[in-house]
């Protein structure tokens, strides 16, 4: 129910935002645009128009929308080189597209670590094997996309896979980290490059090399601006429109405030925010002990109190409530970590795991039916006296 | 690093990952890039999962990328029987052999140009040669004791 919970508070505090923040006129500027530059493409017959149009499209979804440019202008230059790189192109331009492509990683990089790097050693290391562990990604990920060789492109595959494994790691989630690189750069990969030798045992083919004619490139780039541009909305909705984030930072304010507080500041050990983010009610909950924090009734008024104060003036009164002091109850970072994540998959999980299960077998035996000897010369049969 | 960035960062790199395997699947015509196209868009998915579950500290986002993982093992068993299938029938891994499954009316799609083949296209990956070869002796090697 919670996780339920979380994902319905998600979506409808996108919408609200939506609602509040999206000027829907820009939108259809940027539509009409988008149709004009593509009209003028299917005529002239090249993409560099419909380049054009995208572009223009999504500066004016960047401003229109002031979401934050740098990060806009690294989106439309990762489109440009992706368009470049992608098969139809020339060795000329495949580099130019690389270059693009370094480029917008760059911006990216730069938007992103400006947020992130503090003074702090530890926060500059931990940034450091992040941007490492998400330019592999990301980087393998359009090499195998634009990749001439399925070959090529299943291995670049399997380093992609390596490096959102990684990713894995740093979120703490251990398992799925290591059942990634196992069961799909171990198990998925190989089985795509054997299907790849057994079918194709030239190696290359000229249907890598092509796409669906002018209008694939430039339509699948538009796609991406689109998307992507509807993903930096969102996060920067969820980074700066939460009242979450502001309750955040009025406790990270308290934490560290010099001013005389309710409570001494030395008890607020680490205060962090769980269950369900109703939007005019907060819940506030301390990462400590009962017995080192015991706040009474009154206590705990005066704190949610001065929290509430600090918090901008919002169109009706935050309410602010405490749950009982205890670690939380799903602790994804616990030192235990797989007998916690065995427990919550075989208690709750245990039917869907059941039918997971299944569902492995039904495949393995669909697989074997599709192609084994004796149907397949059914099949055969049965054309020809079709 | 925040809590707060620390999601960001995840669902821009998962944003990132789900858009290049879109443009991917779009842009690309051999089946089996397809499909890792798709599988590149599943990923990119299960990393904003991961994070949405770090996030609310909650199990649910681990648990919903375990069972992405066990269905795109299914599936992959499933796509490749069938690739193999598609692939003996036309000889090619090409998706647009089967553009006769088209809607009645539809035009058909003709390539206009096929750029020709470069030298660095047939380059198959290699191993890095590794350890001292052994001397070897021709009497030796060629040896039968009866024929």
């Amino acid at each position: 129910m919670n996780t339920l919970a979380h994902s319905l508070d998600f979506w409808s505090g996108m919408a609200l935002l939506a609602a509040e923040n999206l000027p829907a006129q820009i939108l259809v500027w940027m539509l009409v645009l988008v149709a004009a530059g593509l009209l003028l493409a299917s005529s002239v017959r090249t993409w560099v128009v419909g380049i054009a149009a995208l572009v223009l499209a999504a500066i004016i979804v960047g401003v229109g929308l002031q979401i934050s440019s740098l990060l806009v202008v690294g989106t439309i230059l990762g489109v440009v080189g992706l368009i470049c790189v992608l098969p139809p192109s020339r060795a000329d331009l495949r580099i130019v597209g690389a270059l693009f492509f370094a480029a917008a990683l760059g911006v990216y990089a730069y938007a992103v670590g400006t947020n992130n790097v503090s003074a702090v050693t530890h926060d500059v290391i931990s940034w450091v094997v992040f941007a490492i562990l998400a330019l592999t990604t990301v980087g393998s990920a359009v090499a195998m996309v634009s990749s001439r060789n399925a070959v090529y492109s299943a291995i670049w595959f399997a380093l992609t896979l390596l490096g959102t494994g990684g990713l894995f790691l740093y979120q703490g989630a251990q398992f799925l980290g290591v059942a990634t690189v196992v069961v799909y750069a171990g198990a998925i990969v190989v089985t795509f490059l054997f299907v790849i030798m057994l079918a194709q045992p030239g190696g290359h083919a000229a249907y890598d090399r092509i796409s669906w004619g002018w209008f694939a490139k430039p339509a699948a780039g538009l796609a991406a601006a689109m998307l992507m541009g509807a993903v930096l909305y969102a996060l920067d909705g969820i980074g700066h429109g939460g009242v979450r984030e502001q309750v955040v930072a009025a406790i990270d304010d308290l934490a560290v405030s010099d001013e005389p507080l309710p409570l001494t500041s030395s008890q607020v050990v680490k205060a962090t925010l769980t269950g369900p983010e109703a939007r005019r009610s907060v819940e506030l909950q301390l990462n400590s002990t009962a017995s080192e924090v015991n706040f009474s009734a009154e206590e705990k008024t005066r704190l949610a109190d001065a929290i509430a104060k600090r918090l901008p003036e919002t169109d009706s009164p935050l309410k602010v409530s405490f749950s009982p002091a205890l670690a939380a109850p799903h602790d994804v970072l616990a030192d235990s970590h797989m007998a916690h994540l065995g427990g919550y998959l075989f208690s709750r999980h245990l039917i869907a795991v059941e039918i997971a299960g299944t569902l492995l077998l039904v495949a393995l035996v669909g697989a074997v039916a599709m192609l084994s000897p004796s149907t397949a010369a059914g099949r055969r049969e049965g054309d020809a006296r079709v | 690093v925040s809590e707060i960035t620390l999601l960001l960062n995840y669902l821009l790199i998962g944003g990132l990952l789900f858009t290049i395997g879109l443009v991917g699947f779009l842009v690309r015509r051999n089946m089996i890039v397809m499909f890792l196209c798709a599988e590149m868009m599943l990923q990119g998915v299960a990393l904003s999962l991961i994070a949405w579950g770090r996030y609310h500290q909650d199990w649910g986002g681990q648990m919903l990328v375990v069972f992405i993982i066990t269905v795109a093992a299914c599936e992959a068993g499933i796509a490749m029987a069938l690739v193999l299938l598609l692939a003996q029938k036309s000889g090619k891994l090409d998706i647009a052999f089967w553009q006769d499954l088209r809607d009645p009316g539809q035009a058909k799609f003709v390539d206009r140009e096929v750029p020709e083949e470069m030298a660095t296209d047939r380059v198959w990956p290699t191993l890095t040669k590794s350890g001292l070869e052994p001397t070897h002796n021709l009497e030796e090697e060629t040896h039968r004791s009866r024929v």
